[in-house]
């Protein structure tokens, strides 16, 4: 009954909720996110992981592999599409709410700034939740990098955030 | 442990829990004596805690239809083409299956049959119904089409009965109860059952709440993708239920 393969199935059910927001970390766009996270499952579901590989981590190195040989390239419809809004539209404008939508406007601005590299080991740290050690691996760079990398990219959010208010 | 001046990429690691202990208790203990430093870590730790904020918006945004299909289909080796005598199967079945839709919840409300103490549909790892369970004997046992009570004011109805394509048999069936009505799909193995996929709708009024349509895609693919043959019929049935679930030729 081909249980392991629907076992790795129910996995990737888990996880594909956070796999979803590390994609969207990448593309910062929704329909990218979708085709990206897709292919991500695809991939994982169809090709042979290695035994010793834990399923999360194959599945954000997956994911990146695919964004940065297939999906990348869709730069014309991913700058194009509009930004998530921060409430669904339907509610009142409260003050509050309004708040809430500029800061979410203001650090997806800040998102879409960050130069590739930043944007790449903050979305693995910060979103997939990698150690450094692993975030190091995946990427290939030293731990030293991956710390100055990140700690450049939060510092340039801070600084944009600010600058917005 | 002093230090003239802690570096972004220090306070990054601290926010990260990545810094070494002794530089953590070293970093905590100057924030609260430097105001100016913990004004820092404030500075990075809310760019971080807005980033991540931004990023969990797309939790807000309808998933692609094809992303469901991948999430609410278990995979399979064999792909079985679809029967035109299982679609009208289900069609003539679909008014009283509960059917349901979101497929991200799919394997969740599967697991959750059994997540309550005492549920007499109790599942173990990967949808194992256990053998002692009242589900499993009317899995083992039951004729389709006709309920068998599982517990107070709960009934299983096996509902369709097809051989699979792994060499095994599978059924269809529902189980009503007045918090709601599931549908799934268990295929046995080995003597034991397992649920392989399941759909849930609540009850309102004491009647089944079927989703627009009553269309139960995530049932239908799973069948698609898994039966051998047509479904067994009548006849057939009881001649396999009286054989213990014997695989011959048909």
């Amino acid at each position: 009954m081909a249980r392991d393969r629907t076992a790795l199935h129910r996995e990737l059910v888990g996880l594909a909720p956070q796999v979803r927001r590390y994609a969207y970390a990448l593309t910062r766009n929704p329909a990218d996110a979708d085709d990206l996270l897709q292919a991500t499952l695809e991939r994982v579901l169809s090709k042979p992981m290695p035994e010793d590989a834990e399923l999360a981590k194959w599945t954000y190195r997956v994911c990146r592999n695919v964004w940065i040989d297939e999906i990348r390239s869709r730069k014309v419809r991913r700058d194009a599409a509009p930004e998530i809004e921060a409430s669904s539209g339907n509610e009142a404008s409260t003050e509050q709410t309004v708040a809430a939508r500029m800061a979410l406007q203001r650090a997806q601005a800040g998102m879409e700034k960050l130069p590739e590299d930043q944007r790449e080991v903050l979305a693995m740290v910060a979103i997939a939740g990698l150690a450094y050690r692993d975030a190091a691996e995946a990427l290939a760079i030293p731990i030293g990098t991956v710390m100055s990398r990140l700690a450049r990219a939060r510092a340039a959010l801070a600084a944009h955030m600010e600058a917005a208010t | 442990m002093t230090r003239a001046s802690w570096t972004d990429e220090q306070i990054s690691a601290f926010l990260d829990g990545e810094l070494s202990q002794a530089d953590t208790e070293a970093l905590a203990l100057a924030v609260e004596r430097d105001p100016a430093l913990a004004a820092r870590v404030e500075r990075l730790g809310s760019a971080n805690r807005a980033y991540v904020s931004a990023v969990a918006a797309i939790d807000r945004h309808p998933m692609s239809d094809d992303v469901k299909s991948i999430l609410s289909t278990p995979p399979t080796a064999k792909v079985i083409p679809f029967r035109a005598k299982v679609g009208a199967f289900l069609t003539e079945h679909r008014a009283i299956a509960a059917a349901l839709v979101c497929a991200a919840a799919v394997w969740s409300v599967s697991s959750n049959l059994g997540a309550q103490s005492g549920n007499p549909l109790s599942t173990g790892p990967d949808g194992l119904v256990v053998a002692s369970s009242p589900l499993h004997r009317a899995l083992e046992t039951g004729v389709t089409g006709a309920p068998v009570q599982v517990a107070a004011n709960v009934s299983a109805t096996p509902r369709l009965t097809f051989a699979s394509a792994e060499d095994g048999f599978c059924r269809q069936f529902d189980v009503s109860s007045p918090a709601g009505a599931t549908s799934a799909i268990a295929c046995r193995e080995d003597g034991q059952w397992r649920t392989q996929v399941a759909v849930f709708g609540k009850a309102r009024g004491g009647d089944y709440q079927t989703a627009a349509g009553g269309k139960s895609p995530v049932l239908e693919a799973f069948i698609d993708q898994h039966i051998s043959g047509a479904p067994l019929n009548a006849a057939e049935e009881t001649k396999v239920l009286s054989e213990h679930w014997k695989r011959v030729n048909r």
